[in-house]
């Protein structure tokens, strides 16, 4: 995965290069760009103020401090497109689904089978928030898992099927993760 | 050059503001380590665990002398929440010097007593809640007390005792644990057959296109050529005469503003409504509430649509006080007219009855606070003008017809040039079921005026100004059992804040008194429900449509009436219960009760007196948690009240390689509707599910159609499309009977050569339901969902936060169409009825949901022997709050010796952390 070492004008998204045009508005926001501009309405937006996260992606970036490459889920509806100006954007789009023949990943395979999503309007958010933090953490435990979520909201499931769903990716996850299903 | 700051007393200037210059940058923080004699602790209380703002936050550093780890040499408190500004508190820390950290109490005092001088926060400061937010700085030096307390005694050869009280419960805040739990369902019986999806966990139909991001909601279709975005403009008053919109300074902003529209350039009905016909799409002479549309401006842009919308001059006139709360309505007499309000008398004279036959008698009032519906989506809509005056509505909508017709009556057209469809919306509750017109009407009249494509979706916060909440309600009560504990009467009186316009209220006004019975005998009732206008949103449908109001009203009576008479909460629930053949406050017999069952099996899948056991120990032996049981049961009517709108239709289409293409009047919010359609429709074509499709619900498909909404969706649209799915299998049969083994792709073409029909439209229509409003008497449900839910919270006393450590719930849903949908509808239901928007942190700890075994529904007409399930459930969530309500009791007996009866007066929903805590220890 190409990440840009120099503050730049060019942004990438899903391994594909953006320049950041000189005329663009200073305020444009990195969901602006991605649902407006590059048309990848996958990821959703709503509070605008970084409050329900369902506008989450995953921001890879080399460390200014460290030199190390991480990767974050970030609120690319408060976050100013100038600001990603190098990073490495993926967004639900780049990791599976986009065609019937690509596939999903497992993590969107597992919310949907999980019934993690209902109306589905968070369900991206949900999803490149674990994607991002599973990344930079792939041994994460159950309980880290719980905690990767602390900026989404969902309305609908009470959020048990989520955790569920996204337990099943913790190192220390048994195979029914974390609700266990009787059929009497 | 650089310049280093310290955060102290001067470092906040102002509101957000800093004593950063404005043209510096922020490079670094530095943040010392503590040295060994320092220690230093942080706090907050926020209304949610996650992601939320501080009601208050503190910072506190303690130093100690050299040599006596128990003499305090200095000190830093400050506080975050107590005024415009982070405020350091100066007095307090100094009442800390030369003071010894084991004098405990005495130091609380001496702080409290400076903190209270401090910060002397008014009645009426901003942010409101005083009392709360000033305890909670006392609160939080306690905390902090014990914390470092426990850490001085941690601390080899340290003093370590803090005062007299500490059981440990002081020094931490409720912790946060995994959540885990079980759900258990039935299997589908051993003779079904293995294609046949009907009861299975059949995956959401649009699952992993919601988890993909490749599900479209309306404001993810990219804009058409000339597409323009509508941005209303809202009344900054809440009761004013509206003089003039003067839009010239939106249009010279930019040569992308096209327009500003108000009321003169609707074509058509500028009002429109249910019972009254009150509401606008935009405000004519008066102004009714802060946050209506009065204006709208026409942009090529969304960023400018919304700028310029700032730039309309609105000039109001005779600014009145607002009519805000149900206090003021009743105060001032503002009601809707009497024919929309409901009152509803049976079985004789409440008062003789409660004077001859009451051995106890209780009175009082409940408040319960509205609630946002908070959908994920905000209201959305898209209007495209098609061919010669044609238009086509893409909103986002529980409710498809009404949206066609009052956007045709907006434009003048008759309803066969105005298509409203919809592919699915992101949640509903309610709030889209008639506050979403309001945003489709807007798009719609700037579609007409510039013929081009129009765009309106609100922004969360302009979305919550304008569209209203549940109906907050006021609930006076008067209530006596017998000697036996048998409930002899009920005498309440509702309000409900309706807000500025009738909307729907008329019948939730209905509803929240034919919920009132919930389980029980109430013997002569006299409940009578009045609405309320306000100068505030229309308050409107909102899952439950009455009922958690209802149930939080009779379960705190129900509660009071316990301790009153000395019974347990679970004998005088059980005591009143009703059975088979007892007749109900409206008049009809109670069939097919399944109460007992969940009940009974709720008790035991909570190990109920046991853990209640269990509770009153822990009571005992605590100072600062307290923790509480309670089980609720649920009786909840599925039902539209009227027989003319328990109808549906569908239509579906078989294509010539055998593909099913299905359409039905009800809209897919989330609840799995689609999913439990093709489901049956897949048993009664017996074909494959992965063979039937379900594209979007359109008024050109199915004609006048019902709301999406009462839990009825699936019961009314499911035989619509089993009808028509009946009528192909119907035609088919010959062909089936001539070739068995040719299969349906064979069968499908053989019916097209021979001119046989391949699509066909369903109607249901669910008669015998009758309700008359005058006397409140008839038969407004079907049939009943019943359940209980136990649950058990643990209150932390110093800031009144909770966390609900378990929740058991049983169900009876007859025979689940698809038991994973259902309990999905439980669970998600279970946390909105309780808290403000939860986070992941507010679900129960250890949450267990069974579905009861064995049950059948046994209403003719029922799909499947299945039951409605989308808003019983949030009723159940009033465990929590009774569980809290037995908390607080418990504390109040500790603290103040007062009798157990705590929710007299004064306890109210959403329960808040500021709630129980000021209701624990009064000031």
């Amino acid at each position: 995965m190409e990440i840009s070492t120099h503050q730049e004008p060019f942004i990438y998204v899903n391994d594909k290069r953006y320049e950041i045009t000189r005329d663009c508005d200073p305020e444009m926001s990195l969901n602006d760009f991605l649902r407006d501009t590059l048309n990848l309405k996958g990821t959703k937006v709503m509070c605008r103020e970084a409050g329900c996260g369902c506008c989450t992606v995953c921001a890879v970036y080399k460390h200014p401090a460290t030199g190390e490459i991480e990767s974050k889920p970030v609120n690319s509806c408060v976050t100013p497109l100038y600001s990603a100006a190098g990073w490495h954007i993926v967004t639900i789009e780049g990791i599976g689904g986009r065609s019937q023949s690509a596939g999903y990943h497992p993590i969107q395979a597992s919310l949907a089978d999980g019934f993690g999503s209902q109306c589905g309007y968070c369900s991206p958010g949900f999803v490149m928030s674990a994607y991002s933090q599973l990344r930079d953490n792939p041994k994460a435990t159950k309980l880290e898992v719980e905690h990767f979520f602390d900026g989404n909201i969902c309305r609908c499931t009470g959020y048990r099927p989520i955790l569920d769903s996204m337990k099943s990716f913790a190192c220390d996850a048994g195979k029914a993760g974390g609700c266990l299903e009787v059929e009497a | 050059g650089i310049r280093q700051v310290a955060i102290d007393a001067n470092f906040f200037v102002g509101y957000r503001r800093t004593s950063a210059r404005p043209d510096e940058a922020l490079l670094s923080i530095r943040l010392p380590f503590c040295g060994r004699r320092e220690f230093q602790f942080g706090f907050k209380q926020a209304r949610r665990r996650e992601d939320d703002i501080a009601i208050v936050n503190a910072g506190m550093l303690v130093r100690f002398s050299d040599g006596d780890f128990d003499l305090v040499e200095s000190a830093t408190v400050c506080f975050g929440g107590v005024a415009p500004v982070t405020r350091v508190a100066t007095g307090a820390a100094e009442a800390l010097i030369g003071r010894r950290w084991s004098e405990g109490r005495r130091l609380v005092e001496a702080v409290a007593a400076r903190l209270d001088a401090e910060f002397p926060l008014e009645a009426n400061t901003p942010g409101g809640q005083a009392q709360y937010r000033k305890s909670l700085c006392t609160s939080f030096f306690i905390r902090f007390l014990h914390r470092v307390g426990a850490e001085l005694a941690a601390a080899e050869g340290s003093h370590g005792k803090v005062g007299e009280v500490d059981d440990g419960s002081g020094a931490e805040r409720l912790p946060l644990r995994p959540s885990w739990g079980s759900l258990l369902f039935e299997r589908t019986p051993p003779g079904q057959l293995e294609k046949d999806p009907v009861g299975r966990p059949v995956p959401h139909a649009s699952g992993t296109g919601q988890a993909s991001g490749s599900a479209q909601f309306v404001d993810d279709l990219p804009p058409s050529l000339g597409e323009v975005f509508v941005y209303p403009v809202f009344s900054r008053h809440a009761a004013a005469r509206l003089v003039s919109i003067d839009a010239s300074a939106a249009l010279a902003l930019d040569p992308g503003v096209l327009g500003v529209l108000d009321r003169r350039d609707v074509p058509g009905n500028n009002e429109y409504g249910i019972d009254l016909s009150d509401d606008r799409i935009f405000a004519d002479a008066e102004v009714r509430f802060h946050g209506e549309t009065v204006a709208a401006v026409v942009a090529t842009d969304r960023e400018l649509a919304r700028r310029a919308s700032h730039l309309v001059r609105v000039e109001y006139a005779d600014i009145r006080k607002p009519i805000v709360t149900i206090s003021d309505a009743i105060r001032e007499g503002s009601y809707f007219p009497e024919k929309l309000c409901r009152w509803l008398r049976r079985g004789g004279d409440v008062d003789s009855a409660l004077a001859e036959r009451a051995a106890h008698v209780v009175e009082g009032e409940v408040c319960i606070g509205g609630q946002e519906h908070f959908y994920m989506e905000p209201q959305s809509c898209l209007v495209v003008p098609r061919d010669g005056g044609e238009f086509e509505v893409l909103s986002s909508t529980q409710n498809l017809s009404s949206t066609q017709s009052i956007v045709a009556g907006a434009l003048g057209l008759p309803r066969n040039r105005v298509v409203a469809r919809i592919k699915r919306i992101g949640g509903g509750f309610g709030g889209k079921e008639y506050r979403s017109i309001g945003t489709a009407a807007v798009a719609a009249v700037a579609a007409y005026r510039f013929g081009r494509p129009a765009r309106c979706v609100l922004d969360r916060a302009d979305d919550m100004m304008t569209t209203g909440t549940r109906h907050p309600a006021m609930i006076r009560y008067k209530a006596g059992v017998n000697k036996e504990g048998l409930v002899v009467g009920l005498k309440a009186d509702c309000y409900l804040n309706a807000g500025y316009s009738a909307d729907i209220s008329c019948s939730v006004c209905e509803y929240i008194i034919l919920r009132m019975a919930n389980c029980y005998n109430l013997g002569a009732v006299d409940i009578r429900c009045r609405l309320c206008r306000t100068n505030t949103p229309s308050n409107t449908a909102f899952r439950g449509f009455g009922a958690p109001q209802a149930m939080i009203g009779i379960e705190t009576i129900m509660s009071r009436l316990a301790s009153a008479s000395g019974l347990t909460d679970r004998a005088i629930r059980e005591l009143n219960f009703f059975r088979n053949g007892d007749v109900s406050i409206y008049g009809h017999a109670y069939e097919d009760v399944t109460l007992q069952r969940c009940w009974e099996e709720c008790l035991a899948l909570a190990d109920y007196e046991a853990r209640k056991v269990e509770v009153d120990r822990f009571n005992s032996s605590q100072s600062y948690r307290k923790r509480g049981l309670h089980i609720t049961p649920l009786c909840y009517g599925i039902g539209f009240g009227r027989s003319f709108l328990q109808q549906a239709g569908a239509f579906v289409n078989v294509y010539l390689d055998g593909s099913v293409l299905i359409t039905h009047g009800g809209v897919e919010m989330g609840q799995g509707l689609h999913t439990k359609l093709l489901q049956v429709a897949a048993r009664v074509l017996d074909l494959p599910i992965e063979r039937l499709y379900i594209s979007e619900t359109a008024t050109d498909k199915v004609p006048n159609t019902v709301s999406s909404a009462a839990s009825m969706t699936t019961d009314l649209n499911a035989p619509a499309v089993m009808s028509a799915c009946q009528q192909i299998r119907d035609r088919l049969l010959p062909y089936m009977h001539s070739e068995p083994k040719a299969g349906w792709d064979s069968w499908v073409n053989a019916a097209y050569m021979d001119g046989v029909s391949l699509s066909a439209a369903g109607f249901y229509h669910g008669a015998g339901i009758h309700m008359d409003a005058a006397t409140m008497q008839g038969r407004p449900y079907n049939y009943y969902t019943f359940g209980a839910a136990c649950s058990e919270v643990e209150i932390d006393l110093l800031t009144g936060d909770h966390v609900t450590r378990r929740s058991d719930i049983v169900m009876d849903l007859g025979a689940s169409l698809n038991p994973a949908v259902d309990i999905g509808q439980i669970e998600g239901a279970f946390g909105p009825g309780a808290y403000k928007i939860p986070g992941f942190g507010d679900i129960p700890e250890e949450f267990n949901v069974q579905l009861l075994r064995g049950s059948l529904c046994k209403f003719p007409r029922a799909v499947y022997s299945s039951k409605g399930v989308g808003e019983p459930p949030i009723c159940l969530a009033a465990s929590v709050f009774m569980a809290i309500r037995d908390a607080v009791a418990a504390a109040r007996r500790q603290h103040q010796g007062e009798d157990s009866d705590s929710g007299g007066s004064g306890f109210r929903t959403p329960s808040a952390p500021f709630c129980p805590r000021t209701l624990c220890h009064g000031s």
